[in-house]
């Protein structure tokens, strides 16, 4: 690769001199004579008057000078600046595996390019100016005053009509006469936008080019031109939608496997094992799989009373049982939130600026996700509610908020998941604001399409048939709510005051009560009572105020109506507006003639009828993408579902179902659990209990059988999995009894040593689980950090699992760890007695599920004697204490062990 | 680690699950595991010209007419009215004032001639061993974003910083300390705090780890609790015997290997930081020559000479930050850049020196230079009182320098427009920066990536960046 920079380092500097030299020396370099004949043999394939990758045509005078959807290829004189010189040069096209042009090729291009890009017969492009080239400025520079929300001197700029109707002021515009016109008048004396008042509305000073194209506009007749989508839309062809993730999930019938299997589960998967003279292994046995299963529903570790319980339970049955407790858990839907939580970027803060503001409402956000999870709220509504909650209720009109309307709107937190710094003027300009908009399809599209569509932001998507009018159109059915033009800053004016009217009318009866109780302390202040009365006044009065509590607001998308008209980006640059897009989903997942607009008839309901003034965008989006035969939503659902069943998913990149994801390795496994699903009303619990209850899924994970295979996507095993950054420390807490259950609410505060170490503030009966602890992205409690809790960035659909020293540095040597196992050593002695065995026994019982084998009860019983031998050793400590001692060294080496913090 | 020698790499390699988990292996294990003959880690794509990178950051935008970048123009129309002509590039418009000149004096120095102004007098005599990029610019002139895009080529929060990508793409040299290191400021912070060496989507292994200058350089490094040798002694002998029962009872997991060798480099790192921050070892000569004996330059003096023997050590790129924002002087400029440069100047040019006589400057790249620059025109005080003027945040024009590692000494390279404004000639943005700098250390920006999203995430983006070939050596 080295040897290829310089070489392309060295060729361009011999091309600028002889490029020169060639200009000095010639007669000026026409197209015709002198590129048009090698584009059209090397680059007309693909870029074409019949194909045209990337709507780029090469071989006409017309096509070079138009340039193709990432804008202008050609800037006559600069060689460098344009992009037909630099991809060709950089070898980046032709595409490898195509002829390459020759350096003498390559030196024609730049010498045509250098010498002003002449041609013979210059193409006649003179598009005339409409209101698309218009209308986009108006919106970047004058309509946060003078648009919709606002109408600074009575004018509003966003339409035709709008502009000559004008404000107070007479007409804004003089048809065919910009110099006349006063909206041209003012921009040239520099008057609007007003410059020093621009930062106060996230606005920029008008560029020259803009306002020559208004000019233009003006001058001719501010003329109105009609989209005309279906001939710039690329076309997606029935082979690109052959693509086996946008068909949809095929009825597959369960194939026979030789011996009788009862979970259909166990036949996909060992017909695969047979073709290769491979069989399931053996099952686990019984307390590996209660630990297993306790940690894969729970995130905790199973107590001695759910041992107990499940060894006594002989019945036929016992593991049905098991599963069934274990998903009426609370603790079910804590841990299962959190896989939610990652894919949707869940995080307490905004993510930007220094002090990186804690976002104080999304909390809620979560409390919904947990609720959703324990009560298995079907996946399709658990969607439906997350992208157009606000559309499925009429809460503007309700008599009452109902816990179902309050749910609908909270959920609309999953769209506001993502780092945010809009807060502020200095950092709210529409560059800022299509940042949060493009995370969140990117939240939007990974975790429910499983696609990656953020590369269409800029480009047409390099592998996948998704076009920029895919990306565009997409986020325009996002654009009543996130509308870059119309903008909400993201925390106070971002936030509703709607919760439950029965929350609302506590909270307003305890400001009441304290407002009442202040008033009459404040009459009894005004009577001059003496010194030490008067103190006492003041100090109940200050101890009033501080029950005051803030006002419940949610932290929610919502529809704002009347979103400004959307356009592709060039190369997604906010300053280069290309066409008109209209609302709609992406053409590889629609057929040919598909009308969103009727999507949307299709789909309303009350609350998007007319005079709500919602557009039903969102709403028509979800029961789309809820629809049973869809392609990728059943499927992306259960192939994440069943990657944190197993530790990889049947398409081991859960996020990617695209051309450049990997294939299922059980694709009619995977189309069986997608229909099967939806078919179980889209129960996710549904899916644990089929899952769980496969031989696949308890087989041991002890196989030694290293050589018979090393695909583990086979399945002739079970991973051997390390807890995840939330188990390791609910764990530790629950193992020494210092496990809050609390749920729900505020997060926990977190606390910064001065050294940086972060941890979560205690509570009064220990400390929450992990979910329930603020997830401030600059202040990541280490211990999380340190075993890959995820930076959202924007979200995370697969965490790393790292085996790094500080991991170990953290569980060897922290203070709150070493405290955690004196609460652990102390437990131990309380439940089994002064006794080393019995002690060793219930140690390992509580922390690893098991009894010790008599290896580990040997040594464990030879280091406790040495352990009590330095401690009297040491001579600081009396002989009773050193045997406290010599349990806590050993519970400290558990928390440590590889036993502990690996799944079997 | 005895039990992993029977395990061939590519075994390794291809028994664990997840590419994620194979690349923080890679970084972790070493010859112990795999015998004589076989490298550590991952391979340069061409020979690098440094084998380290020290990179002097400074937060802020440090004003570039003020030290490299003399503007004899900017003298002659002090104050001219000047905001119209920029006014979308003003960050704080209220307080915009007229054109202002420099409150310091330039001068040549050293062979080359190189203009730096009575600012930076200790640098002024290292002049010849730095290359000057006077024509950098970035894209965003608020200092979060900017922050962002100079340490991790986006302006956005979560993706991996350069000193991440350099220890991804060319693994550790010294297995008892990491590969990418941070000094920061015992004072606080700097902004976007520990986010500037975040590995964002890389393996977490990569993150700089943080060595606080005084004290316990690594969290936890230390046992924080009271407990005598023999027992800590003991109870790692306990771990280790318990997970070697535990390993051995499950073949063909070599996730419990690395486990293991965890624990075995959290031992070796307790000791080898230790050792590698304990400045008695050195001279007194080398304490004052860094200004350790004085009280304005002690704390980057101190920074600068440990990350000296950090690299002596093989640490692959080490980061220093300062508190807060010095540089940036939005008021005060002629007291407040002083500050600033009293505070860096001497250790800065102590570490080329020392570097130099030590013959590690021609394998250690130093780099120095902030996120932003700062305007021609004066910001005022609600006062309006001009002694009290600063500069505001530039996006167009950043003054930064190189040294050592294959960069040819006394150039400078680019050149502003006359008042300083923007950058004008051989503009260099941050990703020619970036690609620049990989190119020192022996990586292609192109070839360093991570498969993400079926994409190829890179430092440099979707950019085509140009390598700064002209300040090479």
């Amino acid at each position: 690769m080295r040897r290829l920079v310089f070489t392309i380092g060295l060729l361009a500097v011999c091309l600028i001199a002889r490029g020169q030299a060639t200009i000095a020396a010639d007669t000026p370099l026409l197209f015709e004579d002198s590129v048009a004949k090698l584009l059209t043999k090397k680059c007309g394939t693909c870029h074409g008057a019949e194909d045209k990758e990337a709507r780029l045509d090469l071989t006409s005078a017309t096509g070079i000078v138009l340039g193709g959807e990432n804008g202008k290829v050609l800037e006559p004189g600069t060689p460098n600046e344009s992009s037909l010189f630099a991809r060709v040069l950089s070898g980046e096209m032709p595409p490898e595996g195509s002829p390459r042009l020759t350096k003498a090729e390559i030196q024609t291009i730049h010498d045509w390019i250098a010498d002003g890009a002449k041609f013979k017969t210059p193409p006649k492009i003179a598009r005339p100016v409409t209101q698309h080239d218009a209308i986009p400025i108006f919106l970047l520079r004058c309509t946060a005053c003078h648009g919709t929300r606002r109408k600074e001197g009575g004018l509003d700029l966003r339409t035709r009509e709008s502009i000559l109707k004008g404000g107070s002021k007479g007409p804004a515009a003089v048809v065919g006469k910009p110099a006349e016109s006063l909206l041209i008048q003012r921009i040239h004396a520099e008057e609007m936008p007003p410059r020093r008042l621009l930062v106060s509305v996230s606005v920029k000073p008008m560029t020259p080019t803009e306002l020559a194209t208004l000019e233009r506009w003006i001058e001719a007749g501010l003329p109105l031109s009609k989209p005309n989508l279906a001939s710039t839309r690329p076309k997606v062809t029935d082979e690109n939608r052959a693509f086996w993730s946008f068909q949809s999930p095929k009825a597959v019938s369960i194939p026979k496997v030789g011996r009788g299997v009862a979970n259909p589960i166990d036949a996909f998967i060992e017909r695969r094992l047979n073709e290769n003279g491979l069989t399931l292994a053996e099952r686990a046995d019984r307390l590996t799989l209660l630990r297993r299963v306790c940690f894969d529903l729970t995130g905790l570790p199973p107590t001695i009373e759910q041992q107990d319980k499940f060894l006594a339970d002989t019945e036929p049955g016992a593991w049905e049982r098991l599963i069934d407790r274990l998903l009426d858990s609370p603790r079910y839907g804590e841990r299962w939130a959190r896989h939610w939580l990652d894919a949707a970027g869940y995080a307490d803060s905004e993510g930007a600026q220094n002090e990186d503001r804690v976002r104080p409402h999304i909390w809620r956000y979560r409390d919904y996700v947990v609720r959703a999870f324990n009560a298995d709220k079907p996946y399709d509504r658990f969607l439906q509610e997350q992208i157009a909650g606000d559309e499925l209720v009429d809460y503007e009109n309700a008599k009452e908020i109902t816990p179902e309307i309050y749910d609908c709107l909270v959920a609309t937190g999953f769209l506001r998941t993502t780092p945010d710094r809009t807060f502020a003027d200095i950092t709210n300009f529409v560059p800022d604001r299509l940042e949060v908009i493009a995370d969140e399809m990117q939240v939007f599209s990974s975790a429910v399409l499983g696609l990656t569509i953020q590369c269409a932001r800029c480009h047409a998507h390099k592998f996948d048939p998704i076009s920029q009018h895919d990306y565009y159109g997409l986020t325009a059915i996002f654009k009543d709510a996130l509308d870059e033009h119309d903008w909400l800053k993201s925390q106070g004016p971002r936030t509703l005051n709607v919760v439950t009217t029965k929350e609302r009318s506590e909270w307003e009866a305890n400001e009441e009560a304290i407002r009442l109780e202040v008033e009459s302390l404040k009459t009894e202040l005004e009577a001059k009572p003496d010194e030490a009365k008067q103190k006492d006044l003041e100090a109940k009065i200050k101890a009033a105020e501080s029950r005051r509590k803030p006002e419940p607001r949610i932290h929610a998308l919502w529809s704002r109506g009347e979103p400004s008209p959307s356009f592709l980006l060039l190369r997604g640059n906010y300053l280069t507006p290309g066409e008109p897009v209209s609302p709609t989903i992406p053409a590889s997942l629609s057929a040919d003639g598909f009308s969103f607009e009727k999507l949307i008839r299709e789909s309303s309901t009350g609350s998007t009828d007319a005079g709500t003034g919602k557009t039903g965008r969102r709403l028509a989006l979800a029961r789309w993408l809820t629809r049973p035969d869809h392609p990728l939503t059943a499927r992306v659902m259960v192939n994440r579902v069943w990657k944190h069943h197993f530790g990889r998913g049947i398409v081991r990149t859960v996020d990617n179902f695209g051309v450049a994801g990997e294939r299922p390795s059980h694709p009619e496994l995977l189309d069986w659990l997608a229909t099967e699903f939806v078919k179980n009303r889209w129960s996710i619990k549904w899916l644990h209990r089929t899952i769980l209850t496969s031989e696949t899924w308890q087989q041991t994970s002890r196989s030694s059988d290293v050589k018979s295979t090393n695909d583990a996507s086979r399945l002739w095993h079970m991973p051997l999995l390390r807890m995840d950054a939330e188990t390791v420390r609910d764990s530790l807490l629950s193992v020494s009894g210092q496990l809050d259950l609390t749920p729900f609410g505020p997060p926990d505060s977190v606390d910064v040593r001065g050294d940086g170490l972060v941890t979560a503030v205690r509570s009064e009966r220990g400390w929450r689980r992990s979910i329930f602890i603020q997830q401030r992205r600059t202040r990541i409690p280490t211990l999380l950090e340190n075993f890959d809790f995820p930076q959202m960035g924007p979200n995370c659909l697969q965490r790393g699992e790292s085996v790094v020293a500080p991991q170990a540095l953290h569980l060897l040597n922290n203070r709150m760890v070493h405290e955690l196992a004196e609460h652990f050593s102390a437990r131990v002695r309380a439940e089994a007695g002064d006794d080393a065995t019995a002690q060793l026994q219930r140690a390992w019982r509580i922390a690893i599920g098991r009894l010790p084998s008599d290896e580990e009860e040997q040594i464990g019983k030879e280091l406790m004697v040495e352990f009590r031998q330095k401690w009297i050793a040491d001579g600081k400590v009396s002989e009773e204490e050193a045997s406290v001692k010599a349990l806590l060294g050993l519970c400290h080496a558990v928390m440590n062990s590889a036993a502990f913090l690996y799944i079997d | 680690m005895s039990g992993m020698q029977n395990i061939s790499r590519r075994q390794l390699f291809s028994q664990v699950a997840g590419g994620v988990a194979t690349a923080a292996l890679a970084g972790l294990l070493n010859e112990d595991a795999f015998g004589a003959g076989e490298t550590l880690g991952p391979s340069p794509h061409h020979t690098p010209q440094a084998r380290s990178m020290i990179h002097l950051f400074m937060n802020g935008g440090p004003s570039q007419m003020d030290l490299f970048d003399p503007k004899p123009e900017l003298q002659k129309r002090h104050g001219e009215d000047y905001f119209k002509e920029i006014a979308g590039e003003v960050e704080f418009p209220q307080a915009a004032g007229a054109l202002m000149r420099s409150a310091f004096e330039f001068a040549q120095h050293g062979e080359s001639g190189m203009w730096v102004s009575d600012a930076m007098p200790h640098l002024a005599n290292q002049v010849d061993r730095i290359a000057m990029i006077r024509s950098m610019q970035t894209t965003n002139l608020t200092h979060e974003p900017a922050l962002y895009k100079i340490h991790t080529g986006s302006e956005f929060i979560g993706r991996p910083s350069i000193g991440a990508w350099v220890s991804y793409g060319l693994g550790t040299e010294n297995r008892n300390l990491p590969g990418y290191v941070v000094l920061d400021d015992p004072l606080g912070l700097p902004v976007n705090g520990i986010d500037n060496w975040q590995a964002g989507y890389l393996p977490p292994v990569h993150q700089g780890t943080r060595f606080r200058a005084t004290g316990a350089p690594v969290l936890n490094l230390q046992r924080d609790f009271d407990e005598p040798d023999s027992v800590t002694r003991l109870e790692r002998d306990l771990i280790a015997k318990l997970d070697r029962i535990h390993k051995r009872d499950r073949p063909g997991r070599p996730q419990l290997g690395a486990r293991i060798a965890s624990y075995e480099l959290a031992a070796r790192m307790q000791l080898a930081a230790t050792d590698a921050l304990d400045l008695s070892q050195e001279t007194e000569e080398t304490h004052k020559r860094y200004g350790l004996d004085q009280k304005v330059t002690e704390s980057y003096g101190r920074r600068c000479l440990i990350a000296r023997r950090l690299v002596e050590r093989g640490v692959r790129f080490v980061q220093l930050f300062i508190n807060s924002q010095i540089w940036d002087n939005h008021s005060g400029i002629g007291t407040a850049l002083k500050d600033a440069c009293e505070r860096t100047d001497q250790p800065v040019a102590a570490l080329l020196e020392d570097l130099d006589q030590r013959g590690l400057l021609d394998e250690t790249l130093v780099v120095w230079g902030g996120e932003m620059g700062r305007l021609p025109i004066a910001q005022l005080t609600a006062d309006k009182d001009p002694k009290k003027a600063g500069r505001d945040h530039n996006r167009n024009a950043i003054c930064t320098w190189l040294a050592g590692g294959g960069v040819k000494g006394g150039v400078v390279h680019g050149a502003t427009d006359e008042l300083g404004f923007s950058a004008v000639q051989d503009i260099v943005r941050v990703e020619d920066w970036h690609a620049t700098i990989l190119n020192q250390l022996g990586l292609f920006h192109e070839e360093l990536f991570l498969e993400r999203n079926g994409l190829k995430d890179r430092l440099t983006g979707v950019t085509h960046p140009r390598i700064v070939k002209e300040i090479l050596a």
